[in-house]
């Protein structure tokens, strides 16, 4: 009997992930299709790569959601370990009040800051551009500043303690033993806030400049309203997007654990 | 002598405190709240006014608010309600058995599974819904396999419906619940299981008195995590839905980039985030949990 249920169970399981891997695994057979119309498998091929590879556009979306994403990656990380630093080892009142306010910034549904922040960059009349978008990934943030402070709590102060007792500064302290103590979360944290980035179409959508094309922008506008520019040459990009970030998620729980 | 010391050391940690606590708090204020100020304030006209608005002296005006507030616009938000709803219910329903497979009965394979329950919450959303399109469209790749395999001669409708768009919203909102219900299920001691079996209750009894209500933290977080983005979702309906298929998201999104109407945007946009907020009050408060933070 119970044998039985874990069996239906297992299948159930089995079944849902078909469901959810079945759509991208096909997307990127298509991709590796030499027939034009996706109607046909012909013969393995790596047209469609070279093919989106060598396209001006997709190489210039390819690049700028790469310098964006670091950009964003990096200062998130130094705006959150400022944040994590002041929250872990500072007394003041507002504490709870800016705990919970920064973690509003991740529940918030991704449209309704980025139509905030457009009114806002409207407002005070800033072009629109890589900077615009920069500012409205950094919004994000506080998802860095959770995993920190997740790790700084586990984290016992009798390190920093003897480092100061032995006669390191503060800024020592910092460099020496608080910052190698956080990398595992630092790392993370990171992850969590590149993917975001390289992900994000909607924040972009809002915030960037006429000219200026990620990559989901550039997917978003080949497949057009309602999805009529199917091609292998996007399919290929997408796949291409897609290991990135399964690369991402690996290394993720590779040094979530630690 | 040491009150002084003393004195000398709470300033300096002022001071430093100040120093690192201005750049995100600054950055935070600037960019995340007065932004949702901003919007309030182009929703009643108060910034970004309409030139008919200027011409008739009015510095704030409801106007806005009544113009979106038509049979179209409930009529929207209604469905919007409703599908995302449906795509909660459906995601708990058809996640729980997973996440629950994955965290009890893995076993050696437990490593595995964790990695394909969180790729597809790390693949874009937007990439998926594509995905999901080209596996689906008439010349998709479901319907080009039915046809090499002689099983049908045409090309089956399968998108531009409501099915499809809550199939979509599923397929696209299952890593969210999915993942908060392992991470709450993984937590619960076999113990408290065991207890009840020893006790004398049957498998289902444990299940549903020990380890369901367990389980509520994950149930509550994933419900939010699903409900909450998938109440505004404009990319699946776009990709899935057709022309009919018409929610709040695509509103929204088609006020502020293809219209350019800031006014009216804004306010849809508002009534939008306050029932949604309003929804997650009363879900809270009924299911009698606080946002744990």
């Amino acid at each position: 009997m119970r044998r039985l249920g874990d069996r239906i169970l297992l299948a159930y399981t089995i079944m849902l992930f078909v469901f959810l891997y079945t759509p991208i695994v096909s997307m990127a057979l298509v991709s590796f299709n030499s027939g034009r119309g996706i109607l046909k498998w012909e013969s393995f091929t790596l047209e469609w790569y070279t093919k989106a590879l060598s396209n001006e556009k997709i190489l210039n979306a390819l690049f700028n959601s790469a310098w964006v994403a670091v950009t964003v990656t990096l200062l998130a990380i130094a705006m959150a370990l400022l944040a994590a630093i002041a929250v872990g080892r500072y007394q003041f009142r507002f504490k709870l009040a800016l705990n919970t306010g920064l973690f509003l910034a991740i529940v918030v549904p991704e449209i309704v800051e980025a139509l905030t922040l457009m009114l806002f960059f409207l407002w005070i009349g800033s072009p629109f551009g890589a900077s615009t978008v920069i500012i409205g990934h950094l919004v994000w943030f506080p998802i860095v500043y959770v995993v920190i402070r997740a790790r700084m709590a586990g984290m016992p102060r009798v390190y920093e303690e003897a480092a100061r007792v032995l006669g390191a500064n503060e800024l020592q302290t910092f460099f020496k033993i608080t910052l190698p103590l956080l990398l595992p979360g630092i790392i993370t944290g990171g992850l969590l806030i590149f993917t975001w980035s390289w992900d994000s179409f909607i924040k972009t959508q809002f915030t960037r400049g006429p000219g200026f094309e990620t990559l989901p922008i550039y997917i978003w506008n080949s497949v057009g309203a309602r999805g009529r520019g199917l091609s292998p040459e996007v399919n290929a990009i997408a796949t291409l997007s897609l290991i990135i970030s399964i690369a991402l998620a690996y290394l993720y729980t590779r040094f979530r654990g630690r | 002598m040491s009150e002084k010391i003393l004195e000398k050391i709470r300033h300096r940690r002022k001071a430093q405190l100040l120093l690192i606590l201005s750049l995100p708090l600054a950055f935070y204020i600037i960019y995340f709240l007065i932004p949702f100020i901003a919007a309030v304030g182009v929703s009643v006209g108060l910034i970004l006014p309409r030139e008919v608005q200027l011409q008739r002296g009015e510095v704030i005006t409801l106007r806005y608010y009544m113009d979106a507030i038509n049979p179209i616009f409930l009529k929207v938000l209604g469905k919007s309600l409703y599908i995302a709803v449906a795509t909660t219910v459906l995601c708990l329903v058809l996640g729980y058995p997973l996440a629950y497979y994955v965290a009890f009965k893995g076993g050696r394979y437990r490593n595995v599974l964790i990695l394909l329950v969180i790729v597809p919450f790390w693949v874009t959303f937007l990439l998926r819904a594509y995905a999901m399109l080209s596996l689906l469209s008439p010349e998709g790749v479901l319907n080009s396999f039915l046809i090499n395999t002689g099983i049908i001669s045409k090309p089956l409708f399968l998108i531009y419906n409501e099915n499809a768009v809550l199939l979509g919203m599923v397929y696209g909102y299952l890593p969210f619940t999915v993942l908060p219900l392992y991470a709450s299920l993984e937590k619960i001691s076999r113990v408290y299981v065991e207890a009840a079996k020893v006790l004398g209750a049957s498998p289902v009894r444990a299940f549903l008195h020990v380890t369901l209500p367990l389980s509520k933290p994950g149930l509550v977080a994933g419900t939010l995590l699903t409900f909450i983005p998938s109440a505004g979702e404009f990319i699946i309906p776009e990709f899935l839905g057709g022309p009919n298929e018409f929610f709040v998201g695509n509103m929204i999104y088609s006020a502020f980039i293809e219209a350019q109407n800031w006014n009216w945007g804004a306010s849809i946009a508002t009534i939008y985030i306050a029932i949604v907020i309003a929804g997650i009050m009363l879900y809270l408060k009924y299911v009698g949990e606080e946002l744990r933070i």
